[in-house]
């Protein structure tokens, strides 16, 4: 495993403390990340890239504009390639986004890939969860299974996970 | 296969595979307009998927924010 100390070029070092210990001053004491022992398996690809379904997930706190947003509930939304968004999220700034989803939201950048062949095609519903739930449990019990669900529903190839 | 801006962070959670970028909170794929590095950025990625990492492999990538200092700030909890 590529372990972080060998990512030299690394600036964020000492930001995960930095940040449980904003985190549990102003939002939620007793804040700790959520932690594992070993790392999720990986599931080589069965298919060529250039054949892949690829299905977006984030953490943006994207949502189908006029419907409800999220929030801290752990929930995800669904989100339709072709459909309108909004972004609800404290944790960063959402105009950035509003104006060029792509940087955090990337449906159009994946289309053209399906265009060009490099993947398959674009699963037509993307998930988008917000970022900053502090009880994973919540993103545990509601945000991850319909996640899977929505993936294998659409029978999703390569799941592609962007953070906000 | 996922995206990682902190690697200390996915260190701990332990993804099956991410890459990381040195990319500023809210702008993950680069700047607002910046389709060519939008595209760089999911190819690089994407391409990672086909590779034979072990599991947990955080991969570092050469995409680094060098338009200011905003990911340096929010580091530090500067900004947003």
């Amino acid at each position: 495993m590529a372990a972080t100390s060998d990512i030299t070029a690394d600036d964020s070092r000492g930001f995960a403390a930095l940040e449980r210990d904003h985190l549990r001053a102003d939002w939620l004491a007793g804040f700790e990340w959520l932690a594992y022992d070993a790392p999720s398996p990986r599931n080589p690809l069965r298919v060529p890239l250039s054949q892949a379904r690829v299905g977006l997930v984030d953490t943006s706190g994207a949502h189908e504009t006029g419907t409800p947003p999220t929030g801290s509930s752990g929930r995800a939304a669904l989100v339709g390639i072709d459909a309108g968004i909004t972004f609800t999220h404290p944790g960063f700034d959402t105009e950035r986004a509003a104006a060029d989803p792509e940087v955090v939201h990337p449906v159009a950048t994946l289309q053209r890939l399906a265009a060009q062949g490099f993947i398959g095609d674009v699963a037509p519903v993307a998930v988008s969860v917000m970022g900053g739930v502090l009880i994973g449990q919540r993103l545990l019990d509601r945000g991850v299974p319909a996640t899977v669900a929505a993936m294998r529903d659409q029978h999703v190839d390569l799941a592609l996970l962007v953070p906000a | 296969m996922s995206i990682t801006q902190v690697p200390e962070i996915t260190a701990i959670i332990k993804p099956s595979l991410a890459c990381f970028v040195a990319m500023p909170f809210g702008l993950t794929l680069g700047d607002v307009g910046d389709a060519a590095m939008h595209e760089q950025i999911v190819r690089a990625v994407l391409h990672e998927a086909e590779r034979e990492h072990p599991a947990g492999s955080i991969v570092p990538l050469p995409f680094r924010w060098e338009r200011d200092d905003l990911r340096a700030r929010q580091l530090r909890k500067e900004a947003l």
